[in-house]
């Protein structure tokens, strides 16, 4: 120890300013734009990338050293996201390098080889459709993987294979939108664009929660100069609803009825769009003596809001018209009566002509990076292209379309996912090929669905890690490159087609599911029926053919090139739509003309009734689920390999319950809860809130045990299961 | 592409070998093409504008420098702020950190019983006006830019003694074990010198985070910046916080009623208890010296063993460093830093207790009763810099009265039992004294703490109620077996010694149980610190 004490400014010099630890840090000018980078991460190329996540489509910078990805930044340059991306975009290379990446084809949890996975999927596959028939093998698709993919996987399943029953896990999320879209719009068509978002004067989110789901889209809203009013249903004070300036927590499942009591006081005080009805819509007759039961006494009976609070409502939409829009997601889509309630909001915004004009709309905001894709694509429930397997004019197109010979093409529509789970259980369907989704954990009613897999005779899981709830149960699990290790398209919310490259190599034997499709045609034996399905850029051909004369039409398109040149392309682009190609925001239904026969969009409705599973005295709390941060993504298979994400996302299931229901069952805040229903039960950490209404709990979706408390309830119209209505019970489990 | 999948050739076609063949050579192609990926060249976008990133961002950061007597600082738009975390994403992919490291951290205000609220609330550093960090470090290691105000960390300065981190209410400093330094957010100062806006502020889809220039006089010196936030007193923080919707009053941060453990630190919980065993035996020594109650062997055998416990205390705090080699520089902050005193005071306490030996050595009696006197006061020196060290971090748990009840406390009780028991071994007379004051200060200390306890675990208002109910709460066994401890040394072994068995052992014993009871009681001063911190989640 130096006992002489130094003067000051001899001992400043002392001081490392400089060495390898601070050199670590060192930020120098990068080239492309891209400004300041660490030293490290400096590129020496870039690509673009549109996100796999979410259904937002944000395009992505990534940044190339040698071609490869190693970092990346939001794309300032694409229409969507404006140069921002939420903490899973900017992830998003991270979770390809995670340990437990699938990286050889497992054969009952052993590692093989191609050769041998090929000669067991297809043996196995056959021998059982040979035994039981046609429709005793099923594959369950995507909104994960690429459009050309999931065609591919249509095509092959169904043409090449001759299975007759696929569905997506699009069901689980979209199902909704597509059925009231087709029913009310004569096709799934949403409507908007994003820049709707900024020209509304009134955005009303229903069972919708941006913030937290969607966060790029949030960012449009608050670009929004019109100082507009935003209204929030949801009966959970969200982020979204705090951020609101008018929120209606209403009564679960109660948003029917609110929906029909606005268009009843609409209707009431003169909001018609009288012209527009008159002009371009068909049973708006029926529809005003079945609102007349829908008085605000009633209304304000079933929701819990004030008469008050519903004039507000009403008069909002009416002196906002003709600039409201209507947005929803889940808290609609995942519901007992989903499709009318998404077709009441359809409703609202047709009276007030609230449609086909900047900031207008009924929203449907999608779910995963190409829930859209699988919708106009898949071959699961429709017919490549959004056609019918039932018509067989259609068959003929797609059979020209394709070069497929008609012969090939079922002339049934798949059977919905459910369905495809009660075949299992009645032993009707024997083998399973599921792609890049994870039902084990997500699937309501998770127990029940789990016993059901055990009773298939060959269950094939194809996903790009072998540790998914689901790879566990399989019998043979085949290894899939990841997005970023792979080409194609994705479709978003507002119908944008973008382009996603591939920038990294798979891990091990990985293979993209696109060539696993190859490999699987070509050990099938109908490797020659795909001739033409060389690439994704081809099958984008394939699928341009097969879109003409749709709504989805889009034969303007050259290929991928001309979407990655012009910020991603939203359907329908036609050959003869030059006058459009030039904008980069465009909505639908400007001319009032909408895809049914008689361009007439309808207005469709019935009456409310309860959901199945009511509270009792054994079960007297509803579990309401949902999204839990913006930092994780549906059953966490990429999210939480991520550390960053790790870190934002919450340590510990946390069970959101109102205070009086605490006190009531002597749960303090920390305390553990067992959560009860009659399905199963888990334990988690209370938080008490306010944000949650009396008589309801609250559990984000990521945990792997959620699910095992869901009721198992679907809306009758889309098949979609109603996650967010199931009865439980709480007890203490230790003191706060 | 590299591998076209040639029409399958029906089996009639080919013997056995031909598809086995053609079959690898497809899974080949494929495997080949799928490893390829394109040259950079074919991707290269060079149509950006290369300051766009400047040109993007200009109107969320000052367009000049700031002027004498004004520095840069973050402000937040809560309302802006909904959640979305893309901001500490950013941080860590824009600034190349480890895998779980980022400069920004989100936490959440909830309300309570009365009000539905949520609204979260983006943090970093909030580059101090008077910054407790820089203030703190032993080595130099933070600097306060002339210019921007940017507090700095130098990272190869560094030496990873984390006294920043306490020293920090706002959690700012993070400990990088990798790397054995901490790190810290240095407002993207690069960036912004070149006019590009900082990581965080480049990636709020919101525009919630802007850089500000601000009056350094006008930066305020109270309240807090938010709610939850530390006493803006300690350091002036200068980030501001905005809103049109100001939090309810009983707002609180969605992380308040968890008892988190603070980092455990044992290598200074050893270090500082062993240090003050062996100044509180040179004190002991040097009152029985001046009373005339040893003689220089004795008095030169009590020093070696008290010196040997000091020196081997002070070596246990190098164990805590991520750098230790470059502890040498520990002395260079003594001009603000009660860490860097403390090291000198320490330094020269082992100097002072080395001379107490050579006097022994030496053979004088007045000489080695002036050499263990100084080294007694070198020792109090010293324990009283430890004392400042944790008061002067504002942490409640350490305040500068229970801090000293403690430390000078603890040097008292150790320090008569460490003597006591050398001189019950070397027989000298008054032994059976100090066993006697060991006892009552073992009952006088623990009373006295138990007694703080309850009062802060009683009274919610109480400044360090939460160290209280962590200790109920999370610590339940160590406070228990710290009791148990009491029952041993304060009836059992004394008990036992009345009824006179072997003194020696007993005492011996009763002084290590005692040494155990102070290593448990030390070891949750830093576990139960319960430090400040910026609102969690």
């Amino acid at each position: 120890m130096k006992t002489e004490i130094p003067d000051f400014k001899s001992l400043m010099e002392l001081r490392a300013f400089d060495g390898p630890l601070t050199s670590d840090l060192v930020r120098d000018p990068a080239r492309f734009g891209l400004g300041q980078l660490p030293r490290r991460l400096q590129p020496n190329g870039t690509a673009k990338a549109i996100c796999g996540f979410c259904s937002t489509g944000c395009g992505l910078t990534l940044h190339l050293k040698d071609g490869e990805a190693i970092n990346l930044t939001p794309d300032a340059s694409y229409p969507v996201n404006l140069g921002a991306a939420c903490p899973k975009g900017w992830e998003a290379l991270s979770v390809l390098d995670a340990a437990d990446r699938a990286t050889t084809p497992l054969l009952n949890g052993v590692p093989t080889d191609w050769s041998t996975a090929m000669d067991e999927f297809c043996t196995r596959m056959k021998s059982v459709m040979e035994t039981h028939g046609p429709e005793s093998a099923a594959f369950i698709s995507t909104g994960q993987i690429m459009t050309e993919e999931m065609a591919f996987l249509g095509a092959l399943a169904k043409f090449g294979m001759g299975m007759i029953h696929g569905d997506g896990n699009t069901r689980q999320c979209m199902a909704t939108a597509v059925t009231a879209y087709k029913e009310s719009f004569g096709f799934d068509a949403p409507p908007f664009t994003y820049a709707d978002f900024e020209e509304s004067d009134v955005l009303v989110f229903i069972g919708a929660n941006p913030c937290i789901a969607h966060p790029i889209l949030w960012q449009r809203v608050l670009k929004n100069q019109r100082n507009p009013q935003i209204i929030v249903v949801d009966p959970r004070k969200t982020e979204t609803a705090m951020a609101a300036t008018q929120h209606y927590a209403i009564k679960l499942k109660s948003d029917l009825a609110l929906l029909y009591g606005l268009a009843h006081l609409i209707l009431r005080d003169g909001g018609l769009d009288e012209s527009f009805i008159h002009e371009h819509t068909k049973g708006f007759d029926a529809f005003v003596p079945f609102l007349a039961d829908f008085t605000p006494d009633r209304v304000a009976a079933e929701t819990g809001l004030s008469v008050e609070q519903l004039q507000r409502f009403a008069d909002t939409i009416r002196s906002g018209t003709p600039r409201v829009s209507f947005w929803w997601t889940m808290g609609v889509n995942q519901g007992h009566e989903a499709t009318r309630t998404a077709q009441a909001i359809i409703n609202l915004a047709l009276m007030t002509g609230n449609i086909g004009k900047p900031g207008t709309g009924a929203n449907s905001i999608t779910g995963q990076c190409n829930a859209m894709g699988s919708r106009l694509f898949s071959n699961t429930t429709s017919l490549l292209g959004g056609h019918d397997f039932r018509n067989a004019a259609h068959r003929e197109k797609i059979a020209a379309a394709t070069g497929i010979p008609v012969a090939r093409i079922p002339d049934k529509p798949s059977l919905a996912y459910d369905q495809i789970i009660q075949g299992i259980d009645a032993g009707r369907i024997k083998a399973l090929w599921i792609i890049a989704t994870n039902p084990s954990h997500s699937w309501i009613d998770q127990n029940d669905f789990n016993r059901t897999l055990g009773k298939l005779d060959f269950l094939v899981v194809q996903d790009m890690y072998s540790t998914t709830e689901t790879a566990r149960r399989a019998h043979l699990v085949l290894p899939a490159a990841a997005w970023g290790e792979k080409d194609g398209t994705f479709i978003n919310s507002e119908r944008r087609i973008g382009l996603s490259r591939k920038v990294r190599r798979a891990p091990g034997q990985a293979l993209a599911d696109f060539h696993i499709f190859r490999l699987i045609a070509h050990h099938w034996g109908c490797g020659e029926m795909f001739g033409e399905w060389t690439s994704p850029e081809s099958v984008f051909q394939i699928m341009k053919r097969c879109s003409e004369g749709q709504p989805c039409d889009i034969t303007g398109i050259e290929g991928h090139e001309m979407i990655e040149a012009s910020g991603g392309v939203q359907w329908p682009l036609r050959m003869t739509n030059d006058e459009i190609r030039t904008t980069n925001e465009r909505r639908l239904f400007a001319d009032g003309e909408f895809f049914t026969p008689d361009k007439r969009a309808r207005f469709v409705f019935d009456a409310p009734v309860q959901p199945p599973e009511q509270a009792d005295e054994a079960y007297p709390l509803i579990l309401i689920t949902g999204r839990g941060s913006s930092a994780q993504w549906h059953t966490e298979t990429r999210t939480a390999k991520s550390a960053v994400l790790r870190m934002l996302a919450p340590t510990e299931l946390m069970l959101d319950v109102h205070p009086g229901d605490a006190a009531e069952h002597g749960i303090c805040d920390g305390a553990m809860v067992r959560i009860t229903s009659r399905r199963g039960f888990l334990t988690a950490r209370a938080r008490v809130s306010l944000c949650v209404m009396r008589g309801q709990v609250f559990l984000p979706m990521h945990d792997a045990r959620v699910n095992q408390l869901t009721h198992a309830s679907f809306d009758p119209h889309s098949r979609q299961p109603g996650y967010k209505h199931s009865a439980v019970s709480i007890q203490a489990v230790t003191p706060g | 592409m590299i591998c076209d999948l040639e029409p399958t050739k029906s089996a009639g076609e080919a013997d056995l070998t031909d598809i086995v063949n053609h079959k690898t050579e497809v899974i080949d192609g494929l495997l080949q093409e799928q490893q390829t990926l394109r040259t950079p060249v074919a991707l290269f976008s060079d149509d950006y504008d290369s300051r766009s990133v400047v040109a993007r961002f200009s109107h969320l950061i000052p367009l000049s420098k700031p002027k004498p007597g004004e520095q840069y600082a973050f402000e937040v738009n809560l309302d802006a702020c909904t959640g979305c975390k893309a901001c500490v994403a950013a941080c860590h992919s824009l600034n190349g950190l480890d895998e779980d490291e980022s400069w920004r951290d989100i936490g959440m205000l909830v309300g309570t019983r009365k009000q539905p609220y949520l609204q979260t609330v983006t943090t970093a550093c909030h580059h101090c006006a008077d910054p407790a960090c820089m203030n703190g470090c032993p080595v130099l290691a933070y600097e306060k830019d002339d210019i921007t105000g940017i507090v700095r960390h130098l990272d190869d300065q560094c030496i990873g003694c984390s006294y920043c981190i306490m020293k920090c209410p706002y959690e700012v400093p993070k400990f990088n074990l990798k790397r054995g330094i901490v790190r810290k957010c240095d407002m993207c100062q690069g960036r912004l010198a070149e006019g590009e806006a900082p990581a965080c502020v480049q990636a709020c889809p919101n525009e919630a985070i802007w850089i500000r220039t601000v009056k350094v006089a006008s930066v305020p010196d109270r309240g807090s910046i938010v709610t939850g936030a530390f006493d803006s007193s300690y350091t002036r923080p200068t980030t501001r916080y905005t809103s049109t919707k100001p939090s309810p009053a009983n707002a609180r941060p969605a992380d308040a009623s968890r008892l988190d453990l603070d980092h455990a630190h044992g290598p200074l919980a050893w270090m500082l208890v062993l240090t003050q065993m062996s100044a509180g035996a040179f004190v002991t020594c040097a009152a029985a010296l001046w009373a005339g109650a040893l003689d220089v062997k004795q008095a030169g055998i009590t020093s070696a063993v008290a010196l040997v416990v000091g020196v081997v205390g002070i070596n246990l705090s190098l164990l805590h460093l991520g750098q230790p080699l470059k502890a040498w520089r520990s002395f260079m902050g003594w001009r603000r830093s009660w860490l860097s005193r403390e090291i000198i005071a320490f330094g020269g306490f082992a100097g002072a207790g080395f001379g107490a030996v050579a006097a022994w050595w030496w053979g004088d009696g007045l000489l080695m009763r002036l050499a263990v006197s100084g080294a007694a006061l070198a020792g109090i020196v010293a324990v009283l810099c430890s004392v400042m060290v944790y008061a002067d971090t504002r942490r409640p748990f350490w305040s500068l009265k229970l801090t000293s009840t403690k430390f000078i406390g603890t040097m008292l009780l150790l320090g008569c039992g460490l003597a006591g028991a050398v001189w019950a071994w070397l027989g000298v007379p008054h032994a059976g004294l100090l066993i006697a004051i060991t006892i009552a200060l073992r009952w006088i200390t623990s009373v006295a703490e138990m007694n703080q306890n309850e009062s802060a675990l009683n009274d919610e208002s109480s400044a360090w109620h939460r160290s209280a109910r962590i200790l109920k709460e999370r610590l339940r066994p160590w406070a228990d077996s710290r009791a148990m401890l009491l029952v041993m040394c304060g009836i059992v072994l004394p008990t036992l010694i009345a009824g006179g068995f072997d003194g020696r052992m007993l005492f011996t014993l009763l002084v290590i149980l005692a040494f155990a009871s102070q290593v448990i009681e030390r070891s949750y001063f830093f576990t139960a610190a319960a430090g400040p911190k910026m609102p969690g989640s």
